[in-house]
């Protein structure tokens, strides 16, 4: 064993892995759950009635809605157009009509305005013009004019990003897919391997770099072949994969450009301050889509999972389709009438019995019907969905209307049943230390919550609430249950509030 | 209307929570108790059920009483019952001569857990380790009580281990290393004798990731090389150096201190750099006062001193971020957007966008 490994396993700071070749210090390892959709194709998701496409699926100032109600759009068709620099252009999904606007919630619960279109299902389609060989300029335009966007979840403006203040020497694809439960960036690799690759070219000239490394975890060894495969039957030597190993976060931005790269991107700043910009699997494919063919974004790949579900899988979701239709195309339920009838006979049964034991009069044979109402709950509850989480489980947001509707960045729908979506009580903390222990950006996650719920929000930023990711590693290892991602991302909107 | 389940991210957690790290900290320190038993006898196990159940009534006491009234559906949700007063008692026990008179162990029970632990806020808040504090009150309290309560009382095999002084009480070369190892030799607490068995609970945290498994292995790692020091190299010579060093290694209560007293979640500093200063200090101060004072076993006393100076060692040991700023940062032409979607690229967009202008205020005015 060299002197150095030891050296370093005896006196190593970095708390977790042994060695950091091909990752980033600290982190989490949560079971995976991808076995559940992985290997299921990507299929199309037939189009609703009607879609209510919302009209903010990006960072950035909100689109003017060029369409009016009554008039008649086909697939594909601009009806936001992006107001400002850092906007997007918002798409029809379906042919039809245009309806009034609805007031509907976001899946973080604010309200925005949705266009609602009404489906004639006669798809027809508009397309922007075929580029064959475009320059840098022509890219970049038609990166914008397509409404591409980050699409791992963030939203930012893609031509933005590929316009950057510093000098970018690499461009980083993130296929590190760390999130449990998502697989729609894996089933991109195997299933448009070529499209993908072709994609990363018009990317890489779009930023003008002459070097692309895709970033995919261990975990997905098919994908790492197939992409290895193509890359060497074309020759192609400006990209190439790089393996990494399975951890959360590590398709987090810094993590990732540490891990590939070995470069740190300090508190605060951004990629492109270490010459770097990173972009996700599903944006390259959509640019090569919107390059290539003309295809303006208006659908995406969506991983539908979750532990109780009949049928998950990846599909092709246009956007605005409502999630109750994506619950019911993947065969869960949702609470109706009879749930709800067998729900208050539950309750109605368990205040009798309290009554019945105030009154000290016999229980057991109310005892045995309330146990077998119960039962018959609980078997409902099983393939009942009772939360719907826009994400992954670590850092998607759970939705609380089942009128939210699919988006360019709603890269998974997670439908938990009741016993999955049990949470445990909070308990007091015991000062074991393993949030510090594992949170990749090194702050002390427990002082910041205990300021957080004294308001002391000078001392909350002292240890680095700003610095926060959000990635929830912290809150996942607490053995007593601490809400710490929630009393962090709060103590950040009092800073910033207070202007600490 | 549906209604859905809504709270904030993760939502899924680790399937493990207070009372099943307690409940492995019990397990690993079966074996200790096991070997406690082969060599001082059975009474060794009443000591330990007298131990825990006087620190569970301790604490359900203090629990009835700060909640004012009795509300029997509060109850299963007292603190008493998450382990933590478990695992004190079983330390204490192990802290104790195997024959002391069992009227002595409530009361380092009431010291251990009421003034210790729920006094100061309850779990995750005592200033010391619980058990190592009794231990001392115990042995300060009744001195003569506990060195004439070291005898045996029939152990099962071997011989006559608890009877033989302790190696410290007149350290030489002559220790029987191997005897050491295994147990087989007086003590003057009774888990503390059998290196082996609680190696073999040390074996289990690491594997269960309850402790640090670097920890411990600094501890005994820098006690061995301060042994050398003060004690080895001065008075001895040629291998009678090494023996004697590993000898103060296996004996008094370093091996249990290390790995189960030291390794105390509440009590040890928060930081790795903090937590190898905190190891490498207690094994200093064992060693040193067991060479210089007339302390025949300070690895209690070095337990409680560096447990003072923890909140020291907090205060001044942060972690380093994750990398420094530059001191000069252009402002980004992002300009905040009306949703605040999640994500690393929302969230550095946003502070490149809000921030900077507050944050320098000075940057601002002179690119103005």
């Amino acid at each position: 064993m060299r002197v150095s490994l030891l050296l370093e396993i005896v006196f190593c700071f970095r708390g977790g892995d042994l060695e950091l070749k091909n990752t980033f210090a600290k982190g989490i390892h949560p079971p995976g759950m991808k076995e559940l959709s992985k290997d299921i194709n990507i299929t199309e998701m037939p189009a609703p009635k009607t879609v209510y496409i919302p009209v903010v699926q990006h960072i950035g100032a909100k689109p003017e809605i060029v369409v009016k109600a009554g008039q008649a759009v086909h697939m594909g068709q601009l009806i936001a157009k992006a107001s400002g620099a850092v906007s997007t252009n918002i798409f029809s999904s379906v042919s039809g009509t245009v309806k009034p606007v609805q007031i509907l919630p976001l899946p973080n619960g604010e309200k925005a305005e949705h266009i609602v279109i009404e489906n004639d299902f006669s798809d027809k389609y508009d397309k922007l013009p075929k580029l064959s060989d475009p320059t840098r300029e022509q890219l970049l335009q038609r990166i914008r004019d397509c409404g591409i966007v980050g699409m791992g979840g963030a939203g930012f403006p893609t031509d933005i990003k590929m316009k950057p203040q510093k000098p970018v020497d690499i461009l980083l694809i993130n296929g590190a897919e760390c999130e449990p439960y998502i697989t729609c960036d894996y089933r991109i690799m195997l299933e448009y391997t070529e499209q993908l690759v072709k994609g990363i070219a018009y990317l890489m000239k779009a930023l003008n770099v002459e070097k692309a490394v895709i970033g995919i975890e261990d975990n997905k060894p098919e994908a790492i072949k197939r992409i290895d495969l193509y890359l060497s039957n074309n020759n192609i030597t400006s990209i190439t994969t790089m393996p990494l190993a399975v951890k959360y976060p590590q398709g987090a931005e810094k993590q990732l450009i540490y891990a590939v790269t070995k470069r740190k991107v300090f508190n605060g700043g951004l990629p492109s301050d270490v010459g770097v910009v990173v972009q996700n699997i599903h944006t390259a494919l959509s640019t090569y889509f919107a390059v290539w063919d003309g295809q303006t974004l208006f659908r995406r790949v969506v991983t539908v999972t979750g532990g109780g579900i009949k049928k998950p899988g990846n599909f092709w979701i246009r956007n605005g389709t409502p999630v109750l239709e994506i619950i019911k195309h993947v065969g869960y339920k949702v609470e109706n009438e009879e749930f709800g009838a067998q729900k208050e006979k539950v309750d109605a049964l368990f205040s009798e019995l309290v009554k019945l034991k105030e009154d000290k009069q016999p229980v057991k044979e109310k005892q045995a019907e309330f146990k077998q109402e119960r039962e018959k709950l609980e078997q409902m509850q099983e393939d009942t969905v009772a939360k719907v989480i826009n994400g992954g489980p670590m850092m998607g947001a759970a939705m609380s209307s089942l009128e939210t509707a699919s988006s360019k960045i709603m890269s998974c729908v997670l439908l938990l049943n009741h016993k999955e979506a049990s949470r445990e009580p909070i308990t007091q903390c015991i000062n074991c230390a393993k949030c510090a222990y594992v949170c990749p950006m090194n702050l002390m996650p427990m002082y910041i919550d205990a300021y957080e719920l004294n308001k002391d929000w000078a001392n909350a930023k002292k240890y680095g609430a700003m610095d926060c990711i959000q990635c929830g590693c912290c809150a996942y290892i607490c053995p007593a249950k601490k809400p710490l991602v929630q009393s962090i991302a709060y103590s950040k909107k009092m800073i910033k509030a207070n202007k600490i | 209307m549906n209604k859905m389940i809504v709270s904030s991210s993760p939502h899924q957690t680790k399937k493990h929570n207070t009372r099943t790290i307690m409940l492995d900290v019990l397990i690993a320190l079966v074996p200790a108790l096991i070997a406690s038993v082969l060599f001082f006898g059975p009474r060794v196990l009443a000591v330990a059920v007298v131990s825990i159940a006087c620190c569970i009534v301790a604490e359900f006491c203090y629990n009835i009483i700060r909640a004012g009234k009795f509300d029997i559906n509060k109850i299963p949700s007292y603190s008493c019952f998450d382990g933590s007063a478990a695992v004190t008692g079983l330390l204490l026990a192990m802290n104790l001569p195997s024959t002391v008179p069992l009227w002595i162990v409530p009361i380092g029970a009431v010291v251990a857990i009421v003034i210790v632990k729920m006094l100061f806020g309850g779990i995750g808040k005592n200033f010391a380790n619980p058990a190592l504090v009794a231990r001392i009150f115990l042995f300060l309290s009744f001195g003569v009580v506990m060195t004439t309560a070291i005898g045996t009382s029939g152990n099962l095999i071997g011989v006559d281990a608890a009877s033989s002084a302790t190696w410290l009480a007149n350290r030489s070369a002559n220790g029987n290393l191997l005897m050491m190892f295994l147990g087989n030799t007086g003590s003057a607490a009774f888990g503390e004798t059998s290196a082996l068995a609680l190696l073999i609970g040390y074996a289990y945290l690491s594997i269960r990731k309850v402790i640090d498994f670097r920890m411990p292995l600094i501890i005994i790692g820098a006690a061995f090389v301060f042994a050398l020091l003060f004690d080895g190299l001065p008075n001895y010579q040629g291998a009678d150096i090494l023996i004697v060093s590993v000898s103060h290694v296996l004996s008094g209560g370093l091996i249990l201190g290390a790995v189960f007293m030291a390794t105390d979640y509440s009590t040890s500093p928060n930081t790795q750099v903090g937590n190898i200063i905190f190891g490498v200090c207690i094994a200093f101060l064992t060693i040193f006062l067991r060479v210089f004072s007339s302390l025949p076993e300070a690895m209690s006393f070095a337990i409680v001193i560096m447990n003072l100076l923890v909140p020291t060692i907090d205060k001044y040991i942060l972690p380093r971020p994750y990398a420094k700023a530059k001191p000069q940062v252009a402002a980004a032409d992002v300009k905040p957007g009306n949703t605040s979607p999640t994500g690393t690229d929302a969230a550095a967009k946003e502070r490149a966008a809000n921030d900077k202008p507050a944050d320098q205020p000075a940057n601002k005015q002179e690119a103005e």
